[in-house]
């Protein structure tokens, strides 16, 4: 039987139980238009997403998360269960889960993934990206989560830890023709035995106007014609609040050993951001994003994947605490200077329905 | 006629401090905790600060649809029931975790606080008893009202 029906089941259950519960549901929703300065507009550059969530606390301990995603992106439709999660609290500083849940590799990854009301910009650096085929960071996995916060007088600490199933890279091709990349963070790979782990710990006093994080991910990955490899990334994150500037940073180190060939090799990646809020409604961001790969590594090359930096500027108006407009400009550059740099432009309404 | 005098002379000073119809934030007498700002509370409230100076404090609301819930929640942490709804539904969806837990009845929520250290709760003054003290006056805005 799959993991997603043993939660269901002991959801079930638990509610049977009298207690003091509460719930939270809603749909975040986004419509997006993204075309590339050079071409005229076509149908093919609008695209939305819904996503569906139900939080349920049973009580001060047990509560369970379920996000369901209807994403019709530019390149394929896909519906799936994002997240979900049943998890009991022995107290703040230690709780424990099982489920489905975004890999703790840094902040952005945790704390604005779906919800397009939730991100500051309308695309994610575009090595954390999920819309679009080349992204290959692993930004789900499935199995037992252990986390919690302890607080002190200077500083407050936070954690999580995985551990989880293996990755299998897919290609899928949708019915346009349009070829994009899937992983699937619930598999077996063929011979493995070892489970990946992930952790994250972060720093941060309890105003919270800044935070410092780093994380370590290990896991083995099949991608292609059963080629397997094992992926290490380690980071560092960063985020800092001073009066009306948000300032982000987030640094991976990412490592491959090919099974087979027992090739080693290395990327980095990381972004720079920061925004200014000019007053409740207004607010104006800068990043910038690059990926530094070794053309030689198979996954990179299997996934055609080149290297490249992007500069975005994002402009954002929140209408009110349920609905944004944002407005973007993205310059995507290639080190390879024979390839085509590419500009985008591309706008979005995101809402929250309660 | 001396005892009468006396009682009308404390009810008259009781009544200097504190109203029967002041909404008041207190606390357990033996707590760490003995005054706290309107912004103190409002983080609090809204889960953002866990600590008083160094001290751990829980807190705990009156349920959804309580009168001196809505009036707590507009004097204190400026928040209508609309966008405190968006605000918990974010923090949830962010897995940032639920807000604090709520009480049916004022009487629940004294026991609650009464029965642990460094618990906080907001009532009318009219339940003040001798476990509890006063850290914050909510309708005279003065901190330690007692």
């Amino acid at each position: 039987m799959k993991l997603s029906l043993y939660i269901m089941f002991a959801l079930g259950c638990l509610s049977m139980q009298q207690v003091q519960a509460k719930s939270f549901y809603g749909l975040f929703g986004d419509l997006t238009v993204k075309d590339q300065t050079d071409q005229s507009l076509d149908e093919n550059s609008v695209s939305g997403v819904l996503d569906f969530y139900l939080a349920h606390e049973f009580n001060q301990q047990i509560s369970a998360l379920l996000e369901f995603v209807y994403d019709d992106s530019i390149s394929h439709v896909e519906k799936h269960v994002e997240r979900f999660s049943l998890k009991y609290a022995f107290d703040p500083s230690f709780y424990l889960a099982f489920g489905r849940f975004h890999t703790p590799i840094g902040n952005i990854n945790r704390t604005q993934h779906h919800g397009a009301l939730l991100s500051d910009t309308i695309s994610r650096p575009f090595f954390l990206e999920y819309h679009e085929a080349k992204v290959l960071f692993p930004l789900h996995v499935v199995g037992v989560m252990a986390g919690g916060q302890i607080f002190s007088d200077t500083l407050n600490i936070g954690y999580e830890t995985t551990v989880h199933s293996n990755q299998m890279i897919e290609v899928e091709t949708s019915h346009e023709g349009h070829r994009h990349l899937e992983i699937d963070p619930n598999d077996r790979l063929a011979g493995s035995i070892s489970p990946g782990f992930s952790i994250r710990i972060r720093g941060f006093p309890d105003q919270k106007n800044w935070q410092i994080a780093g994380f370590v991910y290990q896991n083995e990955a099949e991608f292609g014609a059963a080629n397997q490899l094992e992926e290490s990334i380690v980071g560092v994150d960063f985020e800092y609040l001073y009066e009306n500037w948000k300032f982000n940073a987030e640094l991976f180190e990412v490592g491959h050993e090919v099974n087979a060939s027992n090739n080693k090799y290395n990327a980095t990646a990381y972004f720079l951001q920061a925004g200014y809020r000019f007053n409740e409604v207004t607010s104006l961001l800068y990043r910038f994003a690059e990926m530094d790969i070794d053309q030689s590594d198979p996954y990179y090359a299997w996934t055609t994947l080149k290297q490249q930096h992007r500069n975005t500027l994002a402009l954002r108006f929140d209408l009110n605490e349920k609905h944004a407009i944002k407005l973007e400009l993205e310059q995507q550059v290639f080190a390879d200077s024979a390839l085509e740099k590419q500009t985008f432009i591309s706008a979005q309404w995101s809402f929250l329905l309660q | 006629m001396k005892l009468r005098n006396s009682i009308i002379l404390f009810c008259v000073c009781i009544n200097v401090s504190v109203s029967a119809a002041d909404m008041l934030v207190v606390t357990r007498q033996d707590s760490d905790i003995s005054s706290v700002t309107v912004t103190e509370l409002s983080q609090l409230w809204l889960k953002q600060i866990h600590q008083l100076a160094g001290v751990k404090a829980e807190v705990a609301d009156l349920f959804e649809k309580h009168p001196l819930r809505e009036k707590y929640y507009a004097s204190v942490v400026g928040k209508s029931a609309n966008k405190l709804s968006a605000y918990w539904s974010i923090r949830v969806f962010r897995g940032e975790g639920f807000p604090p837990p709520s009480f049916q009845s004022i009487e629940d929520l004294i026991i609650w606080i009464a029965a642990k250290k460094n618990r906080l709760g907001y009532i009318e003054s009219r339940y003040l008893n001798e476990q509890l003290k006063t850290v914050y006056n909510v309708t005279s805005g003065e901190e330690r009202a007692e």
